[in-house]
């Protein structure tokens, strides 16, 4: 789970760059698992960006019972829920069984097939640069990404020091960041 | 310097920095356009090798910012309209209030004072006949001539009509009253036949007409002067 509760405590008390940093760190994610039951570009934007100003407008409710992520994701489906009840078009779009299986892939028939080229094309190559880690980084950066678990639960599983498991995170991310740049891929967001 | 700083926000990514260092970073990623950068670089990263980058270019920060400025924006403006308009209602229905009260109370002061009191006008003699002359007053006056009363009404405040039958025969006799005033040579005009004589009934001075269908001059002269005594 994630841990953003220092974050949410700066949101709770007003800090609005707090929550700039929440929502730079899950719009992607969000934005993905909207379009996945809405299959449109512009929709799962907007939904989602309803779904970020209801969550600062909400931030009190919020407990820390659940992770910041699984709360706005929530918020999102509701939010998405609701505009397709209203404009009474959800027949052909929405779909309930797709919106619940969110680890589906994403189908790419889209109307935007450059963007989804690029996304691919920053997927694929980063899946290869983190293939190409040394083992014990990917692995440790493996627990962290995909499996979710803590530097302190990490660190009990691979049975090394806490500070290993930072170092080698953040040397992960680093030389994946080099494969990027040698691919010049972060341009495409740095434009 | 710069790889302090991505270690920095590799920790922040993974939620693992203490509450001062995140306000640290906090306030560095807002003030440093590199760090923010950084930032996003690095969730793209994240989000790319977890496949849930959809849309490279994505950015909806400066959006939210907007949208939640605009919101702030309304709510304020809410509260301002609250304050100055809608919270106005409140103090000037009180104000109408207080106003209708005064008002309501000035007049009713008004009203009050200037009204007749009942029986101040009665002792002070508002010299009317309709105070002065009254059924059993009329019925008094036919006694002096062995009259019945058989109707009496009202002409006006000052002036009033009653007629008798006198007992013992069919002769009828009419008696009227008018109060004396201004008027009185206008009264009087109007009288054509009969008897008129002046008279005090307490505190009034009025004058009375007789007369009779009947009932000859003569005998109308003794009936007034009954009244006189």
């Amino acid at each position: 789970m994630e841990n953003d509760i220092n974050i949410i405590n700066l949101v709770k008390k007003g800090d609005e760059r707090a929550f700039d940093i929440l929502v730079v760190k899950y719009q992607d994610r969000l934005v993905y698992s909207v379009y996945k039951f809405c299959k449109d570009f512009e929709l799962s934007q907007d939904i989602a960006q309803e779904a970020f100003v209801k969550a600062f407008r909400n931030i009190d409710k919020f407990r820390g019972e659940s992770s910041f992520y699984t709360w706005i994701y929530r918020i999102a489906i509701n939010t998405a829920k609701n505009y397709f009840s209203n404009k009474s078009r959800g027949a052909e779009t929405y779909n309930e069984d797709v919106l619940d299986n969110a680890l589906s892939d994403m189908s790419l028939n889209s109307d935007n097939p450059e963007t989804l080229l690029a996304a691919e094309e920053m997927k694929d190559a980063v899946n290869q640069a983190f293939q190409n880690l040394p083992d014990e980084i990917r692995s440790t950066l493996s627990l962290r990404e995909y499996d979710g678990l803590s530097y302190e639960e990490i660190a009990k599983v691979q049975n090394c020091p806490i500070g290993t498991v930072r170092s080698r995170i953040f040397k992960g991310r680093e030389l994946i960041n080099e494969t990027f740049s040698k691919l010049g891929l972060s341009k495409s967001w740095s434009n | 310097m710069e790889s302090s700083v991505d270690q920095r926000l590799s920790l922040l990514l993974d939620g693992e920095v203490t509450e001062f260092e995140t306000r640290r970073i906090v306030e560095d990623i807002s003030k440093n356009p590199h760090i923010k950068k950084r930032w996003l670089e690095m969730n793209k990263q994240k989000a790319a090798l977890r496949r849930e980058l959809l849309m490279p270019h994505l950015d909806l920060s400066s959006k939210i910012q907007n949208e939640l400025q605009k919101s702030k924006k309304i709510n304020k403006y809410k509260h301002h309209e609250y304050h100055y308009s809608w919270g106005k209602i409140p103090y000037l229905r009180t104000c109408s209030y207080l106003f209708g009260l005064c008002f309501t109370l000035t007049v009713l002061f008004f009203e009050f004072s200037s009204q007749p009191n009942q029986s101040l006008l009665q002792a002070s003699a508002p010299k009317t006949l309709v105070s002065t002359i009254n059924p059993v007053i009329l019925d008094d006056f036919g006694r002096n001539f062995n009259g019945n009363l058989r109707s009496y009404r009202y002409i006006s405040n000052n002036q009033v009509e009653a007629n008798y039958g006198i007992q013992g025969s069919n002769a009828n006799l009419k008696l009227k009253f008018f109060l004396k005033d201004d008027s009185s040579k206008l009264k009087l005009s109007s009288v054509s036949n009969g008897v008129t004589v002046n008279m005090n009934k307490g505190d009034s001075s009025m004058i009375v007409n007789i007369s009779s269908d009947k009932l000859s001059n003569q005998r109308l002269i003794t009936i007034s002067n009954s009244f006189l005594e």
